[in-house]
């Protein structure tokens, strides 16, 4: 023992100016973390000027470095391996020698950064246990840190050291970890979230592991001495090794663990997962010349409660095709760890559902998507699109529940406190933007918060709290905010950090949410923290799926914007399409599917030259027949390239395509109608069966429906055979079978299907039907405007006379601002008026969403005749 | 004290050590000679359990070598020209810092050879010239009156006055204290005053291994003048090196000088018509010279 002392005496006496600078940092950085120096100031957090520098990240770097640097610093008598050293033909045993190194470690490292730890936690208030769990933690992260050096400079001599260390900061950041995503493609996740780069979990334990192996190298070269470059090469093998480790799943961060898999277990035991219809979206990709089918689709587990929020992800796939199996398609990156869910939760998945503790009934979300909890996976391309595949899917579900932290009322001063978290709101600032610009219907928030951040307790990791706003009057809750302003953020690595953040919610104080600037106090401002509670996994099949009829793109369909610029849409429509090069005579199906993709991308684009003016009269009067006629000639031969479209078809370009086709075929009874300018149908017929007699068959409108893409093959076949027989089925065939309708209405939830379900004599039809109803309704994201396809459950229910749905639709409508929501809002409107009453004009839809705002649920009575819902009488 | 067996070293395509086989006696100062590169500092790095020998024994203190550890090294004295010193220390700092090392450290010697090597103890050892430098080493290497006394080239890069010093000194203290020392050179000049023993090394191999007394008794220098017309004999004994004429004079080292009548015989017969010949001793470093030179030509 006194000869270590005497060798960390020796040491000390070397060491000690480099260990003044190694406290002047410690100290530095208590400073910061304190506050003492570079305070967090909420003023500058509307700032745009400037460098934004994170003070705390910065501040971890530096003291790492200087920690490194100092570890490094040995007595040159002491380093190398090549017999000049002068320790080594003294008598002091290597225990001594490395006991005495080690109380250098200890003593001079690990203790300052320690009672940093403790000084921090103390002056902040946290009791005598954090301040333990505190101290520990650093001493695990210096550890891993900073005692893989301890042996290095047996290794390194001079300025290799420096060089290592050069290495080692190169390597973490730059073309290795670009080679490991390839390899480690977890990797990308393990740093995709803040606060995570350096001493998380993952990291502090490979590096523990691989700094074992740095005595191992030494002892090594002791033995046999390495040349200069496989001494680098040793410390760069090291590098990629503990990144490949960090990124393995050997090594989990404390909040990839499942907080509770057994209640996992027993409440999805049992449990059928499904994929609803109107969820499935197919597209077609291209990777590197190999084809793949993307799926992206939302699941179910039918019954699990609320509270529980999952994020699917599909983990493997297999498709059959008339009992072969199909190649597998290249693997695509998406997430593949659970916290990445925790990721999307708190701004993207809708949380009024899952909001624990009080709340109103029926609170919807404003701004969050409902597809946001989408999964996705690459199937192969089946050879033939239109023929049925099966597809058998393996999926796992990470089910997070959500924590409420706290919560304050929202107006400047609140304060929250509780053992783990607490919060100052700072500035409320109505009508502003986060940069302090008027901005219409903004909430601009500044609040101090203060958040227990054990890495071990899984207390803040991955993400900070999240903030909400919720109207408890108008039961409307804001998700979505946009952080503004430089990160202004302490003590993340020290057990308790402080932050001050800004977030600007949008779209709060709109005409229907009932938030104005005076009532913002009456708002409560709700942090939100998601929790892992653990995964499920399943499987299920999905069978007789022609994939074609699903197919949103084909050929690389362009993505397209709606045009913004002034100017006569209509006009600007056409000289696109004149502009686009027509495909050659004789050409192929892959330049004509080219063609005709651009020809949809521009109708996207020009899309407003079919929008509705107050009247209900087109803005842009005209019509698309010189495009339909373009497109016409490619209709029979490129029928699939057609029904793709359809489903993407906002403008219905494909349904005037398929008239001008029919009626350039020449079929007999097809003739333009002068009154809608579309082909009609108009033809005496014999009667079968019936010799001599005849009957007249009308079709006022050949119609085709995206739900109904076998339709468009009718015609296809009519125009092939010149006959109009194939188009009677369509008119006045057969009747759908009741069991038929039931299929569609399973699909589409249209109305008119409901309306004429619930009229069966069969009661087992109607108990279906609202069964089947009631079901997709219960699924559906609690959202004001929902997205298109979802909204037909929410009609379907309010038609069947649910007056929560009936409440719903009315928060929905009553939340409507823009024009492009015309068409959701026909369809609500219908829910009020009768079927035969033809299409609201503007003034009404105004009206209807005035009195959206101004009625609740309670002032209308249900006609269940009708299916429709009536203002009370005695409501003015 | 060090029986070095079948010594082998080698250091990727290079062999350092080939096979050398060494005895150094107790009480006895060995010099260990040889060119730059013959394998000297391998194979006292070997012996000092610095680098691991691939094959062979080495037995220090009467033990491996291998197994040497802070009871062994408590007596070992070793000085080396390239040992790493700490620099950043003052001669006291560093005198201070050896003594618990040593559980025989003689606080009244180290006083002694402070005064003989006339060291300032407050001046760090970075600041002091190359050879104070080697005598704080040396001192430190000594006071401690090690059993073994190393020295890896000590008088490298020394002037001749303070080589001069530090060998007197040297002298007197393995004088007195009867210690063993081996002491590698590449120039014997620097050690025939301290050397009872020369061993030479070359190209990892042992040369030779003698008393300097038999060393000196063996080699002479031989002047021999010719006939006027007179040429030097194609084939000359072997044990005569590095044979030169110029003009009628032909020099050569005798490596086996028995006697003068047994020279002048030997003359006789490989040169008749010999005019006359001179024969004179040479000094150890003129050996050391013909016998490295004569190493150099086996080589080629």
């Amino acid at each position: 023992m006194n000869l270590t002392l005497h060798h960390f005496l020796k040491e000390f006496r070397y060491l000690r100016l480099r260990w003044c600078v190694l406290l002047a940092v410690v100290l530095l950085d208590l400073g910061v973390q304190m506050e003492w120096v570079l305070p967090m100031r909420a003023a500058e957090l509307g700032s745009v000027a400037g460098v934004t520098v994170s003070y705390d990240t910065l501040m971890r770097l530096v003291l790492w470095m200087v920690a490194w640097w100092f570890m490094l610093s040995v007595p040159p008598e002491e380093s190398g391996n090549d017999g000049r050293g002068y320790a080594q033909t003294r008598p002091l045993s290597r225990v001594s020698y490395w006991a005495g190194r080690l109380m250098v470690w200890v003593l001079l490292v690990v203790t300052p950064l320690m009672l940093e730890s403790a000084v921090y936690l103390w002056l902040n208030g946290r009791p005598w246990d954090e301040v333990a769990l505190g101290m520990a933690e650093r001493a695990w992260a210096a550890g891993s840190m900073t005692l893989w050096l301890l042996p290095l400079p047996l290794l390194l001599r001079g300025w290799e050291r420096y060089a290592a260390i050069v290495l080692v900061v190169l390597l973490k950041e730059s073309w290795l970890t670009s080679v490991l995503y390839v390899v480690f493609k977890e990797l990308h996740w393990v740093y995709d979230s803040p606060q995570m780069a350096m001493e998380c979990g993952r990291v502090v334990k490979a590096t523990w592991l691989v700094g074992l192996l740095v005595p191992v190298v030494v002892m090594w070269h002791q033995r046999r001495p390495f040349g200069m470059l496989a001494r680098l090469g040793v410390v760069v093998l090291l590098v990629a090794l503990q990144h490949g480790m960090e990124a393995s799943a050997l090594f989990r961060n404390a909040y990839e663990k499942p907080s509770d898999p057994e209640l996992i277990r027993r409440l999805t035991a049992g449990r059928e997962v499904a994929i609803a219809e109107r969820d499935r979206r197919f597209e077609q990709e291209n990777f590197n010349g190999r084809k793949y089918i993307l799926f992206r689709a939302h699941a179910l587990l039918g019954g699990m409660p609320d509270e529980y929020v999952p994020f699917w992800r599909a983990t493997s796939e297999a498709m059959m095709q008339k009992g072969k199996a199909m190649p597998a398609p290249p693997k695509g990156e998406g997430p593949r760890l659970p916290f990445q869910g925790l990721a999307y939760l708190g701004m993207h998945y809708p949380m009024a559902a899952a909001l624990p503790g009080e709340k109103p009934d029926g609170l919807l979300s404003v701004d969050a998507q409902q597809t946001a909890q989408n999964m996705q996976i690459s199937l192969p391309q089946p050879e033939k699109l239109e023929e049925p595949v099966s597809v058998h899917l393996g999926l796992t579900a990470e089910w997070m529940r959500v924590q409420r932290l706290g919560e304050v009322p929202l107006k400047a001063g609140a304060r929250f406190q509780a053992p783990g978290f607490e919060i100052e709101l700072l500035q409320v600032r109505p009508n502003e933007d986060g940069r302090g610009d008027k901005a219409y219907s903004c909430v601009t928030v500044v609040y101090r918060m203060s958040a227990r951040c054990f890495e071990w307790r899984n207390d803040l990791m991955p993400l900070f709290p999240h903030p909400c706003i919720l109207s408890p009057k108008n039961r409307y809750l804001w998700q979505f905010m946009v952080s503004s302003g430089s990160e202004q953020v302490r003590g993340t690595s020290l057990g308790w950090c402080h932050m001050i953040q800004q977030q600007t919610f949008h779209s709060v104080m709109t005409c229907g949410s009932g938030v104005t600037p005076k009532n913002l106090g009456e708002q409560r401002l709700v942090w939100l923290k998601p929790e892992y509670l653990g995964s499920s996994q399943h499987e299920m099949e999905m069978k007789d799926l022609k994939i074609g009829g699903y197919l949103l793109k084909r050929d690389g369909w362009p993505w397209s914007t709606p045009a913004t610029e002034a100017g006569n849409p209509r006009e600007a429509f056409l000289r696109q399409v004149r502009s686009l090069p027509r495909p050659a005579e004789g050409a192929g199906r892959a330049e004509i599917a080219q063609y005709v993709a651009e020809v949809y991308a521009a109708s996207a684009v020009y899309i407003e030259r079919v929008y509705l003016g107050k009247e209900g009269e087109l803005k842009w009067p005209g019509n698309d027949r010189e495009v339909c006629l373009l497109l016409a000639p490619y209709f029979v031969e490129h029928a699939d390239v057609f029904r793709a479209a359809l489903v993407h078809d906002n403008a219905s370009l494909t349904q005037g395509v398929m008239h001008e086709a029919v009626l350039q075929a020449g079929i007999p009874g097809i003739t333009r109608s002068e009154k809608t300018g579309w082909a009609r149908y108009e033809r005496e017929v014999p009667v079968a069966g019936k010799p001599g007699q005849v009957r007249k068959r009308v079709m006022e409108m050949l119609g085709l429906a995206p739900w109904r893409p076998d339709d468009l093959d009718v015609y296809v076949n009519a125009i092939r055979r010149h006959s109009d027989e194939p188009l009677w089925p369509l008119m006045d065939g057969k009747p759908p079978s009741t069991d038929e309708v039931l299929a569609d209405y399973a699909k589409s939830f249209d109305r008119g299907y409901l309306g004429w379900l619930m009229r069966r004599p069969d009661v087992k039809y109607r108990e279906e039907a609202e069964r089947l109803t009631r079901k997709a309704y219960a699924e559906l994201p609690r959202v004001v405007h929902l997205e298109r396809g979802f909204e037909k459950p929410l009609q379907a229910a309010v038609a069947l006379g649910m007056p929560e749905a009936l409440d719903w639709m009315l928060r929905d409508v009553a939340m409507r601002e823009d024009e492009l929501a015309r068409g959701a809002m026909m369809q609500y409107h219908a829910m009020f008026a009768p079927q035969d009453q033809g299409q609201p004009d503007t003034k009404t839809l105004l009206k209807f969403v005035q009195d959206a705002r101004r009625y609740s649920a309670k002032d209308y009575r249900y006609d269940a005749e009708k299916m429709i819902w009536e203002l009370r009488p005695e409501r003015p | 004290m060090i029986t070095i067996h079948d010594l082998h070293k080698r250091f990727r395509k290079t062999e350092a050590v080939a096979g050398l086989s060494l005895e150094v006696p107790e009480g006895q100062v060995t010099a260990f000679l040889g060119p730059n590169g013959a394998g000297k500092s391998t194979t006292i790095k070997c012996l000092l359990n610095l680098h691991r020998p691939d094959s062979g024994t080495i037995t220090v203190l009467g033990g491996d070598s291998r197994k040497l550890g802070p009871a062994q090294f408590t007596q070992i004295g070793y000085v080396s020209e390239n040992m790493e010193l700490p620099l950043w220390m003052t001669v006291k700092q560093f005198l201070d810092y050896c003594r618990p090392l040593y559980p025989n450290w003689d606080a009244a010697f180290e006083k002694q050879l402070m005064g003989q090597f006339d060291l300032p103890p407050g001046t760090k050892l970075k600041d002091l010239s190359r050879g104070m430098r080697m005598k704080a080493a040396l001192l430190s290497s000594l006071a401690y009156r090690p059993k073994l006394v190393v020295m890896d080239e000590p008088f490298s890069g020394l002037d001749p006055l303070v080589r001069d010093e530090f060998i007197r000194g040297l002298l007197e203290l393995t004088g007195q204290e009867g210690w063993t020392v081996f002491v590698s050179s590449h120039d014997i000049e620097e050690v025939q005053r301290l050397a009872d023993r020369v061993a030479i090394i070359n190209r990892g191999k042992l040369a030779l291994d003698e008393t300097s007394d038999s060393l000196q008794a063996r080699f002479r220098a031989v002047e021999v003048v010719l006939p006027d017309d007179g040429r030097a004999p194609v084939s000359l004994p072997n044990d005569w090196l590095h044979a030169e004429q110029a003009g009628r004079t032909l020099r050569f080292t005798a490596s086996r000088f028995g006697n003068e009548e047994a020279l002048a015989a030997a003359l006789r017969e490989a040169m008749p018509g010999a005019a006359h010949h001179e024969v004179r001793a040479m000094s150890l470093r003129e050996i050391f010279v013909a016998l490295a030179r004569a190493y150099r030509l086996e080589g080629k």
